[in-house]
């Protein structure tokens, strides 16, 4: 047994765990033993490449993840998720989906000879200097102290941080991986103010808690998970982060009283592209708000239905320098379309639209180019 | 009769992008039409993904019954890649791909597949090779139908967004189109 079928045999094994198989199932499911699914496991037989590719489907994942040789990121819940049994089958789908879509980040860029450029920022949490370590963190991206959710991802995308807006299954806000690169999913299905609380929020996880060997390298945010106390801080932070205590006690100094109208609480928490629930959490806290008057101005969330692709609008949902880089290796012919697509966690049709319009501002620009030279000519 | 392996842009094109119901029937009466299991499998999600994005393309209806009324979906079975075009193949284009390549190996069969790239690789593999527009043409000098058919397929094709690159010129026939393209690989 060679090195390299080892190490596919250990990635069998942990892949088929991610997505909660049994050797009886995997079998099942592929027409073969579960002792053959054992010996593979073990590296004591080696599949062949049809069957190598029957694994692929059945685990839904692609070929070069499962050959791949070094161990990847598992995304997984640190206390014990708060799902459903019937959403469990939607989250480990978008678990496996997360650590082959930092693998495929990797891939991107060995193909493209461009080194992965870790994030140098670490710090160590601490409550009384919340407020502080926002204002350090806000100069150190260089942003306003009302960011929004645009603004946030071109700061982290200059520290090399790869952030994808993924569809992923409601009851998962994000999830973030902090080991030779950097990657957070921020959930596609929440509105943009949630989405901007949660990228605030796995930002102080991969500051605060990420690579730091006890906390592990990996965290998934769920909806409605303050009791966990590393949730506890990353709340914290993103809130003082994306509201900061100073402006918001000159709002309440302009609005008074007029704060108990929901509506005057709506345009507050548009000032700070946040959400009321994040602008109410945020009064209650230093006292404005009375706890018990948080249903008068929560918002009710719809869960949406789930949905099979992770991106459709690429250019919204992937980072523009990995999508920028990937699209280089496809002008020069060194990866198909589909490939993308691949890559992308999206659909062939979906590429091609998006590869279809560049061409066409590409042919517009052209000719609005041409028209303006000719024009210039005959002046 | 011969075998056609198509990979799923072609499918789209005969589907719903290009609509070529005629050119079809035609083909289908000389040709055993074939895709893999991974094809079909991505022609679901894709369609299942376009109707979020587009759902009054009712795709997901549309393709669950086009793919297994037009195809038969055969996985291969023996066919084996050194290890060496696998790596290669499988770094460079999708599953998809390489299922049709292996499939059409297996048969002795015409690979379909629209993209440059998983084309050459094909050929690299001494496979014999086609894209949606080199059946076009196949209709074209079978006389099956005139080469403004041929330029109002590749309008369709165009208003379904699918890429052609570079577009027919203004003045160009088809024949003299699809030779550029080929001169081009």
């Amino acid at each position: 047994m060679n090195e390299q079928n080892n190490t596919m045999a250990t990635r069998l094994g942990a892949l088929r765990s991610l997505a909660k198989l049994s050797q009886a199932d995997l079998g099942r499911s592929m027409g073969v033993s579960p002792s053959l699914i054992s010996h593979w496991e073990a590296g004591t037989r080696t599949p062949s490449q049809v069957q190598l590719m029957n694994l692929c489907r059945h685990l839904g994942i692609s070929l070069d993840y499962l050959l791949n040789e070094t161990v990847r990121p598992v995304f997984s819940f640190r206390a014990r998720a708060t799902l459903k049994a019937d959403q469990q089958a939607a989250v480990n789908r978008a678990l496996i989906d997360a650590s082959e879509q930092t693998y495929f980040i990797e891939a991107i860029l060995r193909m493209a000879n461009k080194p992965v450029q870790a994030f140098g920022l670490k710090a160590d949490f601490s409550f009384p200097q919340v407020s502080s370590l926002a204002n350090t963190f806000r100069e150190t991206l260089k942003l306003n102290k009302r960011a929004t959710l645009e603004e946030l991802k071109h700061a982290l995308a200059e520290w090399g941080i790869n952030v994808f807006e993924w569809a992923l299954p409601y009851q998962i806000s994000g999830m973030s991986y902090r080991g030779a690169l950097t990657v957070i999913f921020i959930n596609r299905h929440h509105d943009a103010t949630r989405r901007l609380f949660t990228l605030a929020h796995e930002l102080a996880h991969v500051i605060f808690h990420l690579g730091r060997g006890t906390e592990g390298e990996t965290s998934i945010s769920e909806i409605a998970s303050n009791r966990d106390p590393l949730e506890k801080e990353a709340n914290r932070f993103a809130s003082e982060f994306l509201i900061p205590e100073r402006e918001l006690r000159a709002v309440v100094q302009t609005f008074g009283d007029r704060l108990d109208d929901p509506s005057v609480m709506e345009a507050v928490a548009r000032s700070f592209h946040v959400s009321r629930d994040a602008v109410f959490y945020r009064l209650a806290d230093l006292g404005f708000c009375d706890w018990k008057d948080s249903r008068k101005y929560f918002t009710r969330h719809e869960e949406q239905p789930g949905s099979e692709l992770r991106v459709t609008k690429i250019e919204e949902q992937v980072p523009g320098n990995l999508l920028e880089t990937a699209l280089a290796l496809y002008f020069n012919e060194r990866v198909s379309s589909a490939k993308l697509a691949e890559w992308f966690f999206t659909s062939r049709l979906h590429i091609d639209e998006y590869l279809f319009a560049l061409g066409e501002d590409q042919d517009n620009t052209l000719a609005e180019s041409a028209n303006g030279h000719d024009g210039n000519t005959g002046s | 009769m011969e075998t056609l392996v198509l990979d799923t842009s072609a499918i789209f094109n005969f589907g719903h992008r290009g609509q070529l119901d005629s050119l079809l029937n035609k083909l289908t009466k000389h040709h055993r039409f074939v895709t893999t299991p991974v094809v079909h499998e991505e022609c679901r999600r894709a369609a299942a993904g376009m109707h979020q994005t587009h759902p009054e393309l009712n795709l997901a209806q549309f393709y669950a019954e086009f793919v297994p009324a037009t195809f038969d979906i055969v996985s291969h079975e023996t066919a084996v890649l050194p290890d060496a075009a696998l790596k290669r193949l499988t770094d460079a284009i999708h599953p998809g791909e390489i299922s049709v390549i292996l499939l059409a190996i297996e048969m002795k069969a015409t690979a379909v597949i629209d993209d440059k790239l998983a084309r050459i690789e094909a050929r690299k593999l001494k496979l014999t090779v086609t894209g949606t527009l080199g059946l076009v043409e196949k209709g074209r000098k079978e006389g099956w139908h005139t080469d403004d058919d041929c330029l109002e397929i590749v309008e369709r094709l165009r208003a379904g967004k699918f890429r052609l690159n570079p577009p027919p010129g203004a003045n160009d026939t088809f024949a003299e189109y699809f030779s550029r393209l080929q001169s081009r690989g």
